[in-house]
């Protein structure tokens, strides 16, 4: 019996792991984040889901937090993002960076 | 426009420089021209499957498959090219040594360029794919601007492609009895560069969360996204926030590949030279 429990810890220890790290989920539409400032808490690593509601693929890009994923047309992407210091760190769809912008506020 | 061709020029310089070393390197071996062109011509290929696919493989590993194919295809990418420097290195030796050239050599020489051109197609695969998912974008979206985004692409291409060759005629300006030399140089350190891309990847994607700590940060003083900064980051693998595993995986690999040329070449060329 302990070791069934141990054993059963042992397969969760990840997916809590994973739990711990909050998810912030955003929405791309058009050349708009549904979110123009994220706020997340500094010193805690933190994953971002953004969904691309767009048929044309999609590029999330922030160069301060290491973020470069593309996301297909009317696709999810996962990304995981460091501790960050406080501070206002850009975000853009690439492919149209000109215009998608919004911003991850670290407080 | 000017964002097309930003965008295509970016990763038009990646695969070129990688490009521009591996013709470098191996200018002097017989039909080495014919398997890097096929390395191009199975890397766009490649890229379109992968466009193709993105959102498939974006599903695996819990929404981290990106980042593990990045990191697998790196990580072949690093194992050819030290396979490469290795066997040169051999091959020298044999070649001033007792200068036979065995039918065996011959087909070992044909199996490294086939080594050379993998690393080619990963290299254009992983940059290309992306610029065919930015141009078929394009086209969906449709509207008045194609015309303008397509002329911005190949105007982007184009710079990408003349940049490439600069180092490629660069590197030939070099006096032949050193070039093996800085070649051989140049694609250790592009396969310790890509080693530590494959550990950023694998970090990202939650695989390794070891020696994570950032080693230091020179965002302020050279981006990696600036264009220069993505040049070095490409030719020896500049990272201006890298992780300790990184640096650890950089040099690393730095250490594997001269410790198993010299192992290798050993001390008779030593008295050769």
């Amino acid at each position: 019996m302990r070791a069934l429990i141990l054993a059963g810890l042992l397969a969760l220890t990840p997916a809590v792991q994973a739990e711990d790290m909050i998810t912030y989920e955003i929405n791309l539409k058009g050349a708009t984040f549904d979110i123009l400032e994220l706020k997340v808490p500094a010193g805690k690593p933190f994953m971002i889901k953004m969904n691309n509601q767009n048929a044309a693929p999609a590029e999330l890009e922030a160069k301060e937090l290491d973020i470069e994923k593309i996301a297909a047309g009317n696709s999810s992407i996962v990304v995981r993002v460091k501790a960050q210091k406080p501070g206002k760190y850009l975000f853009v769809d690439e492919f149209q960076e000109d215009v998608a912008k919004a911003y991850v506020i670290v407080e | 426009m000017l964002g097309a061709l930003i965008i295509v020029f970016r990763e038009v310089i990646e695969a070129g420089l990688i490009i521009g070393i591996v013709l470098a390197a191996t200018q002097n071996v017989a039909g080495s021209r014919k398997w890097i062109s096929l390395g191009v011509l199975g890397g766009i290929g490649g890229s379109c499957i992968v466009a193709a696919f993105t959102s498939t493989i974006a599903t695996f590993f819990d929404g981290f498959g990106q980042e593990i194919f990045n990191a697998t295809i790196l990580a072949i990418a690093v194992i050819m090219l030290a396979w490469h420097n290795i066997w040169m290195a051999l091959h020298g030796r044999e070649m001033a040594g007792e200068l036979k050239q065995t039918g065996n050599e011959v087909r070992e020489g044909r199996q490294t360029l086939a080594a050379l051109a993998i690393v080619v197609g990963a290299a254009v695969l992983r940059e290309g794919s992306e610029v065919v998912l930015f141009l078929y974008g394009v086209l969906v979206g449709g509207g008045g601007t194609v015309n303008s985004i397509a002329l911005g692409a190949i105007i982007g291409l184009g710079i990408g492609a003349i940049m490439s060759a600069f180092t490629y005629l660069g590197l030939l300006k070099i006096p032949t009895r050193h070039i093996f030399k800085v070649t051989s140089w140049m694609i250790t350190l592009l396969a310790a560069g890509m080693a530590a891309q494959a550990v950023s990847f694998l970090e990202k994607a939650g695989i390794v969360e070891i020696l994570g700590n950032t080693a230091w940060d020179t965002s302020g003083l050279l981006s990696e996204k600036s264009i220069f900064g993505l040049m070095i980051h490409t030719l020896i693998g500049y990272s201006d926030q890298p992780s300790v595993l990184q640096v650890v995986a950089y040099v690393g690999t730095i250490v594997v590949i001269v410790a198993a040329t010299r192992f290798i070449t050993g001390p008779k060329l030593q008295v050769a030279v």
